[in-house]
């Protein structure tokens, strides 16, 4: 299958700070890939170079089959992570103009608008100023720009963020729709949950540097469980709980405890045994989540940060302070 | 592609004039200021308020004291009240030409009326003249101004004719004249009126002491200025000295004000897009460049709008009034290339600083130095127009920024500049677009997608040499 978006050796650099270093990445048409990492990893730099709105300090890039995305803007629909609507626009207006900017014109472009605002629950929104909107609602406005024209590669910078929920999960709805009728879809984001849960392809960046580029099943397999959540019937834990044999740690954490086991050992191994200390509510092997598989990729390439640090950078939602020279994150 | 970059010039065009700013501020004030000229010239009256005092007289000319007869006579009621209602008819007259000016053909019914009603309530002041003896000591007779108000019977003021104001002892020397002291807070027209009654009791003083009749010779003095007129192809045309001095002012603003509100649409929009966090969304679908060409066209527009207004309202005001030789029609034409030039030159300067910083406040410390550049032309106006072809002038006319707002103002003067320097000024004016609009592309691409510090003129520098 011929790449949606190919990057090579591209290296990105604000004076003394190199925000992408030497990344290579290629993304599959009809892909969805999640883009994830904490804050600062590179994420926005490396969406905005893919869409020529900064361009690299070196390396060679592919955008749909052109060097570059301004030749093909109109088939890309980007959704940035710093985005705002015109205040004083009617919705309907603005959703207009945006696709007119994206070469949509024509007598059906008020219908393609008001069936979109029907499709995101704001069909009486659409002679509204979009000042008079909720920040969720702005946003699925947002997205309706981002995808009116029917775009073939569709990028979206944290597109969660702010959501409650509800919209949380119909913007994941959105997504599948668009994904599942052929479409290329890069999002990133800092929850590895919505990551996990959508996409088909996980590409992780830290401090610049690409650190996963996998499925999630293939990544789950590549990082084999190495715990037990258990649950026992009485409130206090078993005497020989922590002496038994292929038993490294065990963690409180209230009801339930973690079971972490020594290397060679499997989670599946030492089940019988654990269930013979005591009469168990619930005994099952912990799968890794991303959370879990990124930091310990980053702790073995050898980054000084506890882990508690790094879980609380990859939970941290994405800000929208100061910052350096077109630098995102 | 110039489709998209005209979506974003006529969205920028609407979104400045459909605004009830826009329509308050540009279109409806040139309207309520043709209104506001007559109503002010109505409204402002050069009759003396009703104040109430005397006016003490010491004349020391001579020991008839005949300027002190003179002046008590001509401070007494019945002669102030023919003076007053002598200035009331002449700026009421004044008032109804220049409504009628203004209305046309269109009949005032009212105006008569009005008129006749504002002349029937006029107030006259009261003024009592004492005489005092010629040797009265000045300190006490000063002193007297000090107190009360000029509505209260008190002294309003005093006047001192000096000994030689009405006989000379030598020839070669020049008259002497008179000191007029005042109570503080007395109203400037009742002084006028003192001074011109002064004056006019001095010269019928001397005119008696030289034995002429002062009727015969305030007759044989009185000339009356003409009205210079203009001998054209089309005939006699009338030109005042100060219409030579309002055309190339007239010019010359007209673009300033067309120009700089334009370019302050363009800061104000650019900043309220980045405050807003649509510029990222906007370079999803186009260039920096295509963007900045957008909104530089939409606001060009809307300043051209503003310059075709004004000019259609002068150039009819002009045609009303008998003054249409006045404006030269090449003039114009030119006054349309040198907008394009003025407005892109600070279109590109207000681009690029409006992408850079995050409000307006910063904004307004980072154009300071441009605008110490762009307001020399308003001070120099006035040598610029007395000597059109002087170095100044010719000298500014080729000086990067401002050369067109000198080159309008030249060319409307009395003393057109030649042609040469016309076609060069306007080279001059091109290439500097052509610069500026490098360097803010470069700067509007980097500021657009920054935030928090902003940057100083150094930093722009370096963004035009790094980008």
């Amino acid at each position: 299958m011929p790449n949606a978006v190919s990057l090579q050796s591209i290296t990105k650099s604000f004076g003394p700070k190199i925000a992408v270093s030497d990344l290579d990445l290629e993304i599959p048409e009809g892909s969805l890939t999640g883009f994830i990492g904490p804050n600062g990893a590179g994420k926005t730099t490396t969406i905005r170079m893919i869409m020529s709105i900064i361009f690299p300090d070196s390396g060679e890039l592919s955008v749909l089959g052109k060097s570059s995305a301004v030749e093909s803007k109109d088939r890309i629909g980007y959704l940035p992570e710093e985005r705002g609507v015109y205040k004083k626009m009617r919705v309907q207006a603005f959703l207009e103009y945006m696709a007119r900017l994206k070469g949509i014109d024509g007598a059906g472009l008020s219908t393609a608008v008001l069936t979109w605002l029907a499709r995101v629950g704001l069909a009486d929104s659409a002679r509204k100023k979009c000042e008079e909107l909720s920040k969720g609602m702005q946003q699925k406005v947002q997205y309706i720009a981002a995808v009116i024209h029917n775009p073939d590669l569709i990028i979206l910078d944290e597109p969660f963020s702010g959501l409650d929920p509800l919209n949380s999960r119909l913007l994941r709805e959105l997504i599948d729709e668009q994904s599942k009728s052929g479409r290329t879809i890069i999002f990133s984001t800092h929850q590895m949950v919505q990551a996990e849960a959508l996409c088909d392809r996980i590409v992780m960046i830290h401090q610049g540097r690409k650190v996963i580029d996998d499925s999630p099943s293939t990544l789950r397999a590549q990082f084999d469980p190495r715990a037990l959540s258990v649950e026992f019937e009485s409130d206090t834990e078993p005497p020989n709980l922590r002496s038994l044999h292929g038993v490294d740690s065990v963690l409180s954490h209230g009801r339930w405890l973690e079971l972490r086991t020594t290397a060679g050992v499997t989670p599946a191994s030492i089940m019988p045994h654990v269930a013979a200390l005591a009469p168990t509510r619930r005994i099952e092997v912990l799968r890794p989540s991303l959370e879990d598989i990124f930091i310990e990729i980053v702790q073995s390439s050898g980054d000084a940060s506890d882990s508690a640090a790094l879980r609380d950078k990859l939970r941290t939602p994405a800000g929208v302070g100061a910052r350096s020279e077109g630098a995102g994150d | 592609m110039i489709t998209k970059t005209l979506h974003v010039a006529l969205r920028e065009f609407k979104a400045t004039v459909l605004t009830k700013g826009f329509i308050l501020g540009v279109l409806i004030m040139p309207f309520l200021m043709m209104g506001a000229v007559p109503a002010a010239m109505l409204l402002v009256s050069r009759t003396p308020p009703a104040v109430d005092g005397s006016v003490a007289i010491i004349d020391r000319s001579s020991d008839a004291q005949p300027v002190a007869a003179a002046l008590t006579q001509a401070l007494s009621p019945a002669s102030i009240e023919t003076w007053v209602r002598e200035q009331t008819e002449e700026t009421t007259e004044q008032a109804t030409a220049a409504v009628k000016k203004v209305a046309g053909d269109i009949p005032v019914p009212d105006a008569d009326a009005a008129i006749k009603t504002a002349a029937a309530s006029i107030v006259v002041p009261k003024v009592q003249s004492e005489v005092l003896p010629a040797d009265t000591d000045e300190k006490p007779a000063k002193d007297a101004l000090i107190g009360g108000d000029p509505y209260d019977g008190s002294r309003l003021a005093l006047i001192v004719i000096h000994p030689t104001a009405v006989n000379k002892p030598d020839a070669d020397e020049n008259f002497g004249g008179y000191s007029l002291f005042i109570k503080k807070g007395l109203d400037a027209r009742v002084q006028g009126m003192i001074r011109e009654k002064t004056r006019s009791a001095i010269f019928e003083a001397r005119a008696a002491a030289n034995g002429l009749d002062p009727v015969r010779v305030r007759t044989i003095t009185r000339i009356d200025a003409p009205d210079t007129v203009t001998w054209t192809e089309d005939g006699e045309k009338s030109s005042g000295e100060a219409a030579q001095f309002l055309v190339p002012v007239g010019f010359m603003l007209l673009l300033w004000i067309s120009v700089f509100t334009g370019g302050q649409y363009l800061l104000t929009s650019t900043i309220e897009e980045k405050s807003n966090r649509i510029m990222e969304v906007l370079l999803s679908a186009l260039s920096p460049m295509e963007l900045m060409s957008g909104k530089i066209i939409g606001q060009m527009c809307a300043g051209l709008l503003i310059l075709v207004l004004y000019s259609v309202l002068g150039v009819s005001s002009l045609i009303a009034f008998q003054q249409s030789h006045l404006v030269n029609w090449a003039n114009l034409a030119l006054l349309v290339v040198y907008f394009f030039i003025a407005f892109a030159t600070i279109a590109c300067m207000m681009a690029a600083v409006g992408s850079a910083v995050n409000d307006i406040h910063e904004a307004q410390a980072l154009m300071t130095p441009f605008m110490l550049v762009l307001i020399a032309p308003m001070l120099l106006m006035m040598p610029i127009i007395m000597n059109p072809n002087g170095a100044l002038a010719t000298t500014l006319s080729f000086t990067p920024l401002i050369n067109p707002f000198v080159m309008v103002l030249r060319l409307s003067s009395s003393d057109p500049p030649p042609f040469w320097q016309v076609g060069l000024s306007i080279i001059i004016g091109a290439a500097t677009v052509y610069v500026l609009a490098l360097g803010a592309a470069k700067v509007f691409r980097i500021g657009i997608l920054m935030y928090g510090k902003p940057p100083n003129f150094a930093t722009l520098v370096r963004w035009v040499k790094m980008a």
